[in-house]
């Protein structure tokens, strides 16, 4: 005997085919037809819900039935051609910037030497040029170009940090005490240099898209703030030219070699 | 008499107990807080809140609170408070994976290059995230404890007022759209394109809706619920796919394209069950229906996804690509 409930008037319609013996043959057969579909819609089970019924009944005569899965292949479709799309143009910049500073930290970070000549303006205006040699694993030497004639340093400047946990080394050092060379704290070493190129990098206007090949960034804390002009070698990824200003605002250019 | 007054002694120790552990956890989370963390603080917590006012009366939610306090309640309450706590511990779950989404767009606009300088940006904004994680550990421990035992049926609920459900929606929306509108300059990355990539979108409602109607025999918050699962990890995936290929052929255009449609899709899925799957379940659930287990499955599957799209996501950004040999 099935367990399903069978609503009240297809429970009258049985009824009434059972107690019908004296009613005329079309009528009966009709109520015997109507009794088969009951039992046979009793026995398929509940009907599974139809889409619209997942609306508000004020709103189901607005979606039709087809709506819906109509709506679903329009927005699949409009999804898939809209993604060939090419990516906006500020996030393909950016993107183009990092992976050119990750290219430059990495090549840096693995360099075992590095020679920097550093024009740089004094205070009164006067052009300078000192003249700095790195060599691994940190020994640093620095030809001044002063107002007072020639002098020398020699200092000690690991070449990268050993860990990411240790970037501020530069900062810490000895070396950046000496007035005489602390405008020239970012040549000192590959890793000074490359704490001075830790602000965001972008293809020099005008040349983006075709990075590396070109290989000039404009690595500055925000667009249109000053900062420097990096000519990165296309095929080793370090620096060799940089232009522009030091985070006081004086003009500042070297030229580097990587032996 | 002096048994039930023991198990109410135990309940209220153990009440203790949670509020003591989440103490901790606050005042250590405390010390690595910071005014980058807080939007993801509000996110998970405000929208945690929200989801579960979405689909829960109020008195509902605080009768659950009492019932993990210890206090008596019958089979049937006990029933409802689980399915409070448990609803909880999901929302926290599920927001803390869009909370981190956010976060890691936000330190893309706002971060300068650099490994060292990127980990600091993340590190500032993963309070928010630890502490939904945390809320979905403690919110599990009342739902298992008030579980009932084997099957039992419950009494039809009445759903929220419509008040607090309208209230709700746009407090969870607004907390939704507030990264949206974070910093971001033409040259920068800015979190609109990352968040709202419009394809992305298309492809996660159009699936989901797809699917949905194909499920919708098994419930409709069910279907909902896996409809946007499944469609948001096959956005995630074919983004994916698309970055990596971009990768291997040195196309940064690719790889934008690619991170953009995988990070959106991740977005759009996690707002969908949010805003419409988590709180149509739970009032399946309210009203005497059974959960499908693919249902669980993708609510809790799916925040797994994206975290392992976010660690994919930060190599393809930190690591440089090279162009293959010959």
């Amino acid at each position: 005997m099935s367990e399903r409930l069978l609503p009240d008037d297809e429970v009258d319609r049985l009824l009434r085919e059972a107690l019908a013996d004296d009613l005329p043959k079309e009528l009966e057969d009709e109520l015997r037809g109507g009794a088969r579909e009951a039992w046979r819609r009793a026995a398929s089970g509940a009907r599974p819900a139809r889409w619209r019924d997942w609306f508000p009944s004020v709103w189901r005569p607005l979606v039709p039935q087809t709506a819906l899965v109509a709506a679903s292949l329009a927005m699949l479709a409009a999804g898939a051609v809209m993604q060939a799309a090419p990516a906006p143009h500020g996030v393909v910049v950016s993107l183009e910037g990092r992976q050119a500073a990750a290219r430059a930290a990495r090549a840096m970070g693995r360099a075992t030497a590095m020679e920097c000549t550093v024009q740089v303006s004094d205070d009164h205006g006067r052009q300078l040029r000192h003249r700095i040699d790195w060599k691994a694993p940190g020994e640093t030497r620095v030809r001044l170009d002063g107002a007072g004639g020639r002098a020398e340093r020699t200092l000690r400047l690991p070449g990268a940090a050993p860990s990411v946990l240790t970037r501020a080394a530069v900062a810490r050092d000895g070396a950046s005490r000496d007035p005489e060379i602390e405008h020239l704290r970012a040549f000192l070493s590959p890793l000074a240099l490359w704490e001075r190129l830790a602000a965001p990098w972008r293809p020099e206007p005008g040349r983006e898209g075709k990075a590396p090949a070109a290989g000039a960034f404009v690595v500055a804390p925000r667009p249109g703030a000053p900062g420097l002009t990096v000519t990165v070698d296309p095929a080793t990824h370090l620096p060799l030219w940089l232009d522009g200003t030091d985070r006081d605002g004086r003009k500042q250019a070297a030229v580097c070699r990587w032996p | 008499m002096s048994e039930e007054a023991g198990a109410r002694r135990a309940g209220w120790v153990g009440a203790l107990g949670l509020l003591a552990v989440l103490g901790a956890a606050g005042v250590i989370l405390a010390r690595s807080a910071s005014t980058a963390s807080g939007f993801g603080l509000a996110l998970v917590t405000g929208g945690a809140a929200t989801v579960l006012l979405l689909a829960f009366p109020g008195s509902e939610i605080r009768r659950a609170v009492g019932c993990a306090a210890g206090a008596p309640a019958g089979p049937d309450e006990r029933r409802r408070a689980a399915l409070v706590w448990g609803a909880a511990a999901r929302n926290a779950w599920v927001l803390s994976a869009a909370g981190a989404i956010a976060g890691f767009v936000s330190v893309f606009s706002s971060e300068s290059s650099g490994l060292a300088r990127f980990l600091g940006g993340v590190g500032d904004r993963a309070v928010g995230v630890s502490l939904g994680l945390l809320l979905a550990v403690l919110f599990t421990i009342p739902a298992l404890r008030l579980a009932p035992f084997g099957e039992s049926v419950m009494e039809t609920a009445s759903p929220p007022p419509p008040a607090q459900r309208i209230l709700a929606g746009v407090a969870l929306l607004a907390l939704l759209a507030w990264p949206l509108l974070g910093p971001g300059s033409g040259d920068r990355f800015e979190p609109r394109p990352w968040l709202l990539h419009w394809p992305a979108w298309l492809v996660v409602a159009g699936g989901a809706l797809a699917l949905a109607l194909y499920l919708r025999g098994i419930g409709h918050g069910a279907s909902v619920v896996v409809g946007l699962g499944g469609a948001g990890s096959v956005g995630v995936l074919l983004g994916l796919t698309r970055a990596l290929h971009g990768f291997a052929t040195v196309s940064i255009d690719d790889v934008a394209g690619g991170m953009m449609f995988a990070v959106s899709s991740g977005y759009a899925a996690l707002t969908g069950l949010a805003v419409v799957g988590l709180p149509l379940l739970d009032r399946d659930a309210r009203e005497g229906r059974r959960v499908p287990g693919a249902a669980r499955g993708a609510a809790c599957g799916f925040p797994l996804v994206v975290l392992i799209l976010l660690v994919v996501t930060v190599l393809l950004v930190m690591v440089p690509m090279e162009k293959p040999a010959g």
